[in-house]
């Protein structure tokens, strides 16, 4: 008997020294690496703040982090690594669409819990009961994008989308929405990820009598698109989503930035302290503004901690169930009303515009009605 | 169409085709010579273009970052002649191409570890119209490339130089046997297609302003199209073939969009080259 409880005090002894392992797939390398670095950063904040501050259900996290190049192939490879062999508690998806459309169905059959951290494909999380979100979905931003456009007066518009499931998705909502408003759609093209060269398209759109433009795509392909358009001397209003939400999009862009609005989930003016935290702690760490992308790595990590920390259990259900059980709780991506029992969260949306080369808040969005998925 | 859309077209699809001129012109050179696809030449024309970002950083200056970009790829050309081409040019030809496109993914590989995966910005040229839709960064990109090839054209045509090169493109053991030094030849046929591959990279990088490690990848496969689309080897024909894929692409994103790839113009038109002209579109065939 006395054996025994050695034994098993020796096994507690272990699992406490032992780390949490908290699995992470970001696109390091490729077109998509500046957001990569960026979500990366975000999360080892989290992780650096939650350890500091005697860690997750007294263990420390420890991040195993893969880079899926934000290509589906290698992000399923890597999802299964991280269940098999790493033996991860949970995934934090901090890849686009594509990919993590690809991994998130992995985890959820392993029944390990994948939170996406900013990608807007609805399937992701669609009938997963392991899969979550953080970020918006990308119809409800499709939705925000026509809501402005018509707040700004414009009564005809053109969209311009990236040809993968991010555009897509946002195109959707953009659409259904900017029906509901009565804005006529007059122009409608779209194109391949990285390509650089808008001038032809844009030279056509020129000659319609579009009042707005609401362009998808990520801040290399988004800065090319409003210099090239500028250059034309097109000067309608264009509204881009959070993937141009990056000092990049500001540095490639330059004076051609002024003035383009984006829809996102970093408010930059917010007051909330949660918000200005991580403002100081990411610009502390990475001498780089903080953009939408790391405030969503870093606040998927903090809020999943936070329930599971509350539940006292790390496994699927517990955490289900307490996302589930949350409501108006503040993070560094806005205020996250509830959680959908599709794993996706309800929560406020921000207009930012570009401002001496700095994103300001324009608008923040609270109506429900356009927000619910 | 409009006379406004008509010109931003134009200036586009020249601007665009002035590039891979550049860039295609080094490629049919160095086939013509020394018959390697010289798949790696993007590798050189991104070089060219983080040098030039390198010395705009520093210096601010356009003039010294299309400099640097131009000797930077021209020692790099001379390098990669030297130590990579000539040992591999006694074996059969699919293993320079092999080590050609093996030794461009390095470059690119290398390009990042050494500068970090994101694109750096080269902001020498504002994006403003100038006459009509044609921009700014269009006219220094068609007038830089009108200036090089007049260069390329005298050398080609008019100097010992040129003369040696067509000598050796035509039939090397003769060239040789009347004395046209070609180890020399292709040291300099390198050193021409690099320089122009570091210009163009420096050229394309403040076109979009950026530069990215990656930068290289569409010309890698574009630029061979383009060589055979002007008849391999065939100077004249590469750049009339680059200049008219670069105002095609334009009409056909413009008019078809691109649920027609127009990366595809390039391919639909190599295709159907090789069924009915396969000696190119400015080559005669030779009996």
């Amino acid at each position: 008997m006395r054996r025994v409880g050695f034994v098993l005090f020796w096994l507690l002894g272990a699992a406490l020294a032992q780390g949490i392992k908290v699995g992470v797939l970001a696109p390091l390398s490729g077109p998509a690496a500046a957001d990569g670095k960026s979500v990366l950063s975000g999360i080892q904040i989290a992780a650096e703040e939650i350890n500091a501050s005697g860690g997750l259900l007294g263990r420390k996290i420890e991040l195993v982090v893969y880079d899926d190049q934000a290509d589906p192939r290698l992000a399923v490879n890597f999802v299964r690594r991280l269940i098999e062999l790493d033996r991860v508690a949970f995934i934090i998806g901090g890849s686009y669409s594509g990919a993590s459309l690809a991994a998130s169905p992995v985890a959820n059959e392993a029944q390990v819990p994948f939170i996406a951290a900013y990608a807007v494909h609805p399937d992701i999380t669609q009938g997963k009961p392991y899969a979550f979100r953080m970020g918006l979905l990308g119809p409800v931003q499709g939705r925000v994008g026509a809501f402005l456009a018509h707040r700004l007066g414009a009564k005809r518009v053109a969209v311009l989308s990236i040809q993968n499931d991010f555009g897509r998705s946002l195109e959707q909502g953009f659409r259904d929405q900017a029906a509901k408003l009565g804005l006529e759609v007059v122009f409608s093209e779209v194109y391949p990820p990285g390509n650089q060269n808008f001038t032809p398209l844009l030279a056509r759109l020129k000659a319609s009598d579009a009042q707005a433009l609401y362009a998808s795509g990520y801040y290399a392909e988004a800065a090319n698109l409003v210099r090239q358009a500028r250059s034309l001397g097109l000067d309608i209003p264009i509204i881009g989503q959070e993937g141009y939400d990056s000092p990049k999009f500001i540095e490639l862009a330059g004076q051609a930035a002024e003035g383009v609005y984006i829809t996102t989930t970093l408010d930059r003016d917010s007051r909330s302290p949660e918000v200005q935290g991580f403002l100081r702690k990411y610009q502390e760490r990475t001498g780089l503004p903080a953009d939408m992308v790391g405030a969503s790595g870093y606040a998927a990590l903090k809020v999943v901690a936070q329930v599971a920390q509350r539940a006292g259990d790390l496994g699927g259900p517990a955490l289900r169930r307490g996302l589930l059980g949350l409501i108006n709780l503040e993070t560094a991506v806005g205020k996250i009303f509830f959680f959908t029992s599709q794993g996706d969260p309800v929560k406020s949306a921000t207009v930012q515009v570009v401002k001496n080369g700095q994103f300001r808040r324009f608008l923040n969005v609270t109506d429900l009605a356009l927000l619910k998925p | 169409m409009d006379l406004f859309t008509l010109t931003a077209l134009l200036g586009d699809g020249l601007a665009v085709g002035s590039i891979y001129a550049l860039t295609a012109l080094g490629l049919t050179l160095v086939y013509g010579l020394l018959r390697v696809l010289h798949v790696a030449h993007a590798g050189v024309y991104a070089v060219g273009a983080y040098a030039g970002w390198w010395a705009f950083q520093k210096t601010g200056s356009f003039g010294l970052a299309l400099g640097t970009g131009a000797v930077a790829g021209a020692l790099l050309g001379l390098f990669l002649e030297a130590w990579f081409y000539r040992p591999l040019l006694s074996r059969p030809p699919h293993v320079a191409l092999i080590g050609s496109i093996g030794l461009f993914l390095a470059v690119g590989d290398l390009l990042r570890i050494l500068f970090g995966p994101y694109q750096q910005s080269l902001p020498a040229l504002a994006p403003a119209p100038v006459v009509g839709m044609l921009t700014a960064p269009q006219l220094v990109v068609v007038g830089a490339t009108a200036v090089l090839l007049l260069g390329v054209y005298f050398v080609v045509e008019q100097t010992r130089l040129g003369l040696g090169w067509r000598a050796m493109a035509q039939d090397a053991l003769t060239a040789a046997a009347l004395g046209v030094d070609l180890p020399l030849m292709s040291r300099l046929a390198f050193l021409a297609a690099s320089l122009l591959a570091g210009l163009a990279g420096v050229l394309v990088g403040a076109y979009y302003n950026q530069v990215y490690p990656t930068m290289g990848a569409v010309l890698a496969y574009k630029g061979l199209a383009i060589v055979v689309l002007g008849g391999l080897g065939n100077l004249w024909g590469t750049v009339a073939a680059a200049l008219l894929l670069g105002l095609l692409e334009s009409l056909a994103v413009a008019y078809l969009g691109h649920r027609f790839p127009p990366e595809g113009v390039a391919f639909v038109a190599l295709i159907l080259v090789l069924l009915f002209r396969p000696q190119g579109l400015f080559s005669r065939a030779r009996r």
